[in-house]
């Protein structure tokens, strides 16, 4: 709080002070007949005690809010000032101080429902996951001793959706339910393609994978799931042939997964791992939601890996995954 | 012999289901419908392998993995839909030989049950299908047919195993490269083709090339 700013506050008062003083003035000199040098004495002391009282309420007041400013800007989650706050020693101050202490109470209770109610609701999604995973389960080997492979394969789109679903709540989840372990470029991409296999097979994908044979340190079974979104993708818009290779570097091991698919518009790939868009192809297929990539993203974050893409229109995507090495011992 | 398998199973279409597909790679499978006594069960039973669910009534997986695993060294296999990296550890720790995940790949689930079996009896059985005359060595990787033999590859032999394993019925390309996918071999349309062709010769030089027939359209029948 500047001192004018307090002073302009109190415009109205110093108005009155003054008006009345020289009305005093006035009335003395006029009525009374007093000298002037006399009278402007008087004038001046009365306008400097008017001023000089105050002082100390400018004192305590800038005190107080200064104190409360910084204890704000040094505050994490904003909304937590009511615990932080002192007891004022002025009237305005204690009004203040007891809305602060029910509007933050209030907010922490609003926000501590919301995140209950987003704990249970997660909680229940992963158990309905799994709940559905032995009826699924169960049909896919009816399925499979039918031999109905139309069958196997529109199960196999359930459970990978199904899978979405688990990781898109798993992603928002403050623990971790992964493990860095070291595995190898081939082992996950290996095991991604055996889950497809039956959706690239149906659409006569040409698979290649080259110079894999490296090792890495991620949670294998979240990286089996980013790959799948990638392939789904791949599968999705127009690719015919997939290729896994590798790009080590100082530090860092890169997968690159290309395909021949009808690629992505330079102005939308700075916005494909955004969360809901679905950009020019999205338009269309008409069968984009706009979270597979956003949430191959989120995971990576959390893993710790880094994601980007280019494209070439009409001639293919290439996907690429960082993997930093970051293993003491090697 | 056929080895016998025990499934620990409470969802009734999965044991049913399961039981059918173990049986149709010719193993004998045992079930159980009362959970109560199931450590007991399973050692009166005494298979060569358990598939143990986690989720069951009375006592969990963990309990019946723990009390079976203090009188009974048989291999044993987690199937569960559980798939935290808390359940697989806490399974791996309490004995289990494998961990797998429904809704499961039932090629990969076959294979972990054919090499664990293995790795705990030995190979010295079941390595060998045959299909009338013909017979094929899958621990060589040949094929014999009236004393003449000729020698496949990888994928010539898991094609001859599926199409023998099949035997009777019409096998899909589709299915056919979805069985060599599942041991890496990541085969396209035409690969697949060659491959078929060229186990056709092969199987012409010791007499054999009459087996297998095509189905336009659907695929290949043994």
């Amino acid at each position: 709080m500047k001192f004018s700013d307090f002073m302009r506050g109190k415009l109205l008062y110093l108005t009155i002070v003054v008006f009345t003083t020289t009305i005093t003035a006035l009335l003395i000199t006029a009525v009374f007949g007093v000298d002037w040098p006399f009278t402007l004495l008087t004038v001046g002391v009365l306008l400097a005690g008017s001023l000089f009282a105050l002082v100390p309420e400018y004192l305590t007041k800038r005190r107080y809010y200064r104190d409360l400013e910084e204890r704000l800007a040094s505050l994490d989650r904003k909304h937590l000032i009511a615990a932080v706050l002192d007891y004022p020693d002025f009237e305005e101050g204690r009004i203040l101080y007891e809305m602060l202490q029910v509007t933050g109470k209030s907010m922490n209770d609003e926000i501590a429902r919301f995140s209950t109610e987003a704990q249970e609701y997660r909680e229940y999604i992963e158990m309905w996951v799994h709940e559905i995973k032995t009826p699924i389960a169960g049909m896919k080997l009816l399925s499979e001793n039918i031999r109905n492979g139309n069958l196997s394969a529109e199960l196999d789109r359930v459970d990978s959706l199904v899978e979405q679903v688990l990781f898109y709540a798993r992603s928002n989840a403050v623990e971790k339910d992964y493990q860095i372990r070291r595995t190898t470029l081939e082992s996950v991409v290996t095991t991604a393609l055996k889950s497809s296999a039956r959706q690239l097979i149906a659409k006569k994908m040409r698979v290649q994978t080259t110079g894999l044979d490296l090792p890495v340190l991620t949670d294998a079974k979240w990286t089996v799931f980013i790959l799948r979104q990638l392939i789904d993708n791949s599968v999705k818009y127009g690719a015919s042939a997939l290729e896994f290779s590798a790009e080590p570097s100082v530090g860092s091991v890169a997968l690159l997964l290309s395909d021949d698919g009808i690629g992505i518009e330079e102005k939308d790939l700075d916005r494909i791992f955004d969360k809901g868009f679905t950009g020019e192809n999205g338009r269309r297929f008409g069968k984009a939601t706009g979270l597979g990539l956003y949430l191959c993203r989120k995971l990576c974050q959390k893993l710790g890996l880094g994601i980007d893409a280019r494209s070439v229109i009409g001639e293919g995507t290439v996907v690429r995954i960082v993997f930093p090495e970051r293993d003491p011992f090697s | 012999m056929a080895r016998r398998i025990m499934i620990i199973e409470d969802d009734r279409t999965i044991q049913q289901q399961l039981k059918a597909l173990l049986e149709s790679y010719r193993y004998e499978v045992v079930t159980t419908d009362d959970f109560a006594t199931v450590v007991e069960d399973i050692i009166k039973e005494n298979p060569d392998l358990v598939l143990l669910d986690l989720n069951l009534p009375f006592y969990d997986g963990y309990h019946v993995c723990r009390e079976l695993r203090r009188q009974s060294r048989v291999p044993l296999i987690i199937v569960t839909s559980r798939d935290s990296e808390m359940d697989e550890l806490m399974s791996m720790n309490l004995g289990a030989d494998h961990f797998v995940t429904k809704p499961y790949n039932t090629g990969i689930l076959i294979a972990k049950i054919a090499a664990l079996l293995e790795r705990a009896y030995g190979g010295s059985e079941a390595r060998v299908v045959r299909h009338a005359d013909l017979s094929l060595d899958l621990g060589m990787g040949t094929a014999s047919f009236k004393g003449k033999t000729t020698e496949l590859t990888r994928n010539e032999s898991r094609i001859l195993q599926l199409l023998i394993e099949n035997e009777g019925r019409i096998t899909s390309r589709d299915e056919i490269m979805n069985a060599l996918w599942q041991t890496d071999a990541f085969v396209d349309d035409n690969t697949l083709t060659v491959n078929i062709n060229r186990l056709r010769k092969k199987l012409a030089t010791i007499d054999a090339g009459a087996f297998i027939k095509t189905r336009r359209g659907q695929g290949y029948l043994l």
